[in-house]
């Protein structure tokens, strides 16, 4: 890492007292204009004779002190807790450790944590299809690197360790804590700026009366809200000024010294600026944390004086043109070499049985070659060739039979080893105990009996980002008669529902609904719990019409002949 | 008198000069400490990973009885090195072991899909990615302590306060990546 300890010390402080001395001249000549807009005011209705005195010493004074106080109110609550609020805004989660997608990002981020010296850096993953990531650090020292669950399903692990090195040398370099500062101060009123915007727009476009009675009754209100975010925003535009597009050339060479692959980087960079950024309602006003503009804007992308000064991003062909530089490699090759990640068929697979902690339970003793061998688990059974006609014996019962009488090596035959099941969650359809199993990577809860899916809710979300499973032929057939029927048939009535389901998680009874407006699949959904259950293949088809609906490479060939391998 | 006062003014320069190299030298010698501190905690990650893998191993790999036990040899001499150069041997013989593992389990592609396996995989590569991190961070370390040791003045009285160069530690990359194609020009 290029940077010592004290020097990164000594460019935060510089930091907080440039910001801060940048706030109060800012609210200083906001203060006296306003100030000086009042009195004329007054003044040309009741002395239009007497030209009003514009600046005396008392109210310069006066003004200081108001611009003082304004500043340090907005300091203080912008910068109180910035690393919460900013990863609220971004509705960023930590991850969720038994998910082998998440996991795999916390290793890549304790990885960069132990280059930087045992640097403190938690992990976030924001829960969008999007593909972006950010890195925040606030004074204390605690940062974080928060990438979308987009990016995570669809980057392989050397694209993912060299992005994750990218956010690590913003960190290490100091670079995150004034995008941190500077978003908290001015990015979080952009925001709220955009969003009205937003809302009136959509009014303006609705027309309906009532809204329009509304809107004139918050038009007044709302105008000088609107007032003061617009000028809070030209605030941030100038500070931008700041943010030099060099920081982003700087962290991408780090990277490559830290992960010593230019290609990875150029991939990902690649992917990311070919695909949708988003993440979530988030605006650009918070672009600075993100290792790409979340908004697509023509100034990112161009050249020249007025875009180096207002852009925080240099455009993405010149930082591909250096790192394909240093790997003597060019657009072309990297095009042609970025090969579509492979598929594998849906597969349910029971959740990896610890990985230091609890070795597989060898209790199984086998009778095979004229012998007894063992103690096995029952995976080692399996690969070790047992048939439902062989002899077996448990240890902790001590009788012999054969596999095809006990219960669990009947699952484990039929290829159904069962995860760790709980007692209290049970089938809402069947009663059967739910086992918990990964799908495509995300814990969830399985009936083995009718097959259907208990998740939460975000589960579901991160299973819809995921492009790793190819679907059942059946599945595209059955999805895409059921979207031409939907729109032709008359809506179900749910409110009529009366064989409401038992939530498998909190008892609660659920709502039978469609899964959004868009992907009317009808699930069952717990209003307490956020819990979803999905009967038997209807997780596959919702999942092949979201991919559907982004476009991806899968739906470009024929979909009803199964893909080759 | 004149004499004795400049006498005394020099030994108390030469006393407080002491003091500063000494305190300069003491603190790079915390940091490759700390430094080694995180190889050591890696290496032990990576010996415990092992055992479980050569168990999920087992069940599929029966005719490769040799190499399992190698690999177990390989860890069990690993776990007993003490010193630098000790665990740089044993460590890299581990290293060997493990490659020989991984080669002949690619015959076995139900292994491969084994979700046990795969997730050990992950956990020995963000191991392998640590222990290489660590190592570059520690070798830095060394080169800054070992620098001023060795430099101008302080190398005419570190041998004198119990300072000696530290050893570099160097161990081969368990995935054989083709050599990095990098250029910084
Ligand atoms: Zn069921
Ligand atoms: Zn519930």
């Amino acid at each position: 890492m290029p940077y010592s300890f004290t020097e990164i010390e000594k460019e935060k402080s510089w930091v907080i007292k440039f910001v801060f001395a940048f706030l109060l001249v800012f609210y200083f000549f906001a203060a006296q204009l306003l100030w000086v807009v009042t009195k004329l005011f007054f003044n040309d209705f009741y002395l239009p004779a007497k030209i009003p005195q514009l600046f005396s010493f008392r109210e310069l004074i006066i003004v200081s002190i108001v611009a003082l106080a304004v500043a340090s109110l907005h300091w203080y609550y912008s910068t109180r807790n910035m690393i919460a609020d900013l990863t609220g805004m971004l509705d960023a989660r930590p991850p969720d450790l038994k998910d082998t997608y998440h996991k795999k990002l916390q290793n890549v981020v304790d990885e960069v944590s132990v280059a930087t010296g045992g640097k403190n850096i938690s992990c976030y993953v924001v829960p969008s299809s999007g593909m972006n990531a950010f890195a925040i650090s606030d004074f204390e020292g605690n940062s974080v690197i928060g990438v979308t669950e987009g990016l995570l399903s669809r980057i392989s692990r050397s694209q993912l360790e060299a992005v994750i090195g990218h956010e690590a040398a913003h960190i290490a370099s100091g670079d995150s804590f004034s995008t941190t500062v500077i978003c908290s101060l001015f990015g979080i009123y952009g925001a709220l700026l955009e969003g009205i915007n937003k809302i009136t727009l959509r009014r303006s476009g609705d027309g309906s009366e009532e809204r329009i009675s509304v809107g004139a009754r918050f038009g007044a209100y709302l105008l000088v809200v609107y007032m003061v975010l617009l000028v809070i925003k030209g605030a941030n535009y100038l500070l931008n000024l700041f943010i030099s597009r060099q920081r982003e050339y700087r962290a991408d060479a780090v990277a490559v010294r830290l992960t010593r692959d230019p290609l990875a980087l150029s991939e990902a960079l690649y992917l990311i600026s070919r695909g949708w950024r988003g993440v979530g309602v988030i605006p650009g006003s918070l672009s600075p944390i993100f290792i790409m503009t979340p908004d697509t804007d023509g100034l990112e992308e161009s050249e020249g004086v007025f875009s180096d000064l207002f852009s925080t991003h240099p455009p993405v062909k010149n930082r591909l043109k250096i790192l394909l530089g240093m790997a003597h490699s060019d657009l072309g090759s990297l095009k042609s070499g970025i090969k579509e990640r492979a598929r594998t068929p849906v597969e349910e697979v029971p959740v990896a049985a610890g990985i230091s902690s609890a070795a597989p339970v060898k209790d199984w003793l086998f009778y095979k070659d004229s012998s007894w061998q063992g103690p096995f688990a029952i995976e080692d059974l399996i690969s070790s060739g047992l048939n439902p006609a062989s002899w077996v014996s448990n240890i902790n019962e001590g009788i012999i039979r054969q596999a095809a009488e006990s219960s669990s090596l009947t699952d484990a035959l039929k290829g159904r080893i069962p995860g760790p099941t709980k007692p209290e969650n049970v089938c809402p359809k069947c009663d059967q105990p739910l086992s918990e199993v990964l799908y495509e990577g995300a814990p969830v809860m399985k009936c083995h009996y009718c097959g259907g899916i208990a998740s939460g809710r975000d589960v579901a979300a991160r299973v819809l980002a995921r492009e790793d499973y190819s679907f059942h032929v059946e599945t595209a057939v059955v999805a895409e008669a059921l979207m031409k029927s939907h729109w032709a048939a008359n809506p179900p009535n749910f409110f009529a529902v009366t064989d409401r389901l038992t939530c498998p998680v909190c008892k609660n009874k659920m709502d039978r609904g469609f899964f959004t407006y868009g992907l009317p699949i009808v699930i069952d959904r717990c209003v307490k719990c956020g819990n979803i259950w999905f009967d038997k293949g209807e997780l596959e088809i919702l999942q092949y019409l979201t991919e559907k609906n982004r476009g991806t490479s899968y739906y470009k060939r024929d979909v009803s002949k199964p893909l080759e391998k | 008198m004149v004499i004795l006062f400049i006498l005394f003014v020099i030994l108390i320069v030469i006393a407080l000069w002491l003091m500063g190299v000494y305190n300069g030298l003491v603190q790079l010698k915390m940091r490759v400490k700390n430094g080694w501190a995180q190889i050591d905690v890696q290496l032990k990650r990576r010996h415990d990973l092992i055992p479980n893998l050569v168990e999920t191993a087992k069940g599929y790999m029966k005719f490769e009885r040799e190499t399992l036990e190698n690999v177990i040899k390989a860890r069990t001499q690993a776990t007993q090195a003490t010193t630098v150069k000790d665990k740089e041997g044993a460590e890299n013989i581990l290293t060997g072991a493990l490659r020989s593992l991984f080669a002949v389990a690619e015959k076995y592609p139900d292994l491969k899909a084994n979700q046990n396996m795969l997730a050990l995989q992950e956990e020995l590569t963000s191991t392998e990615n640590k222990i290489a991190f660590a190592r570059q961070y520690y070798n830095d370390e060394v080169t800054r302590y070992n620098t001023s040791v060795k430099s101008f003045p302080a190398n005419t009285v570190a041998p004198m306060l119990g300072f000696a160069p530290e050893e570099f530690f160097e161990l081969k990359d368990l995935a054989e990546k083709e050599p990095p194609k990098v250029s910084f020009t």
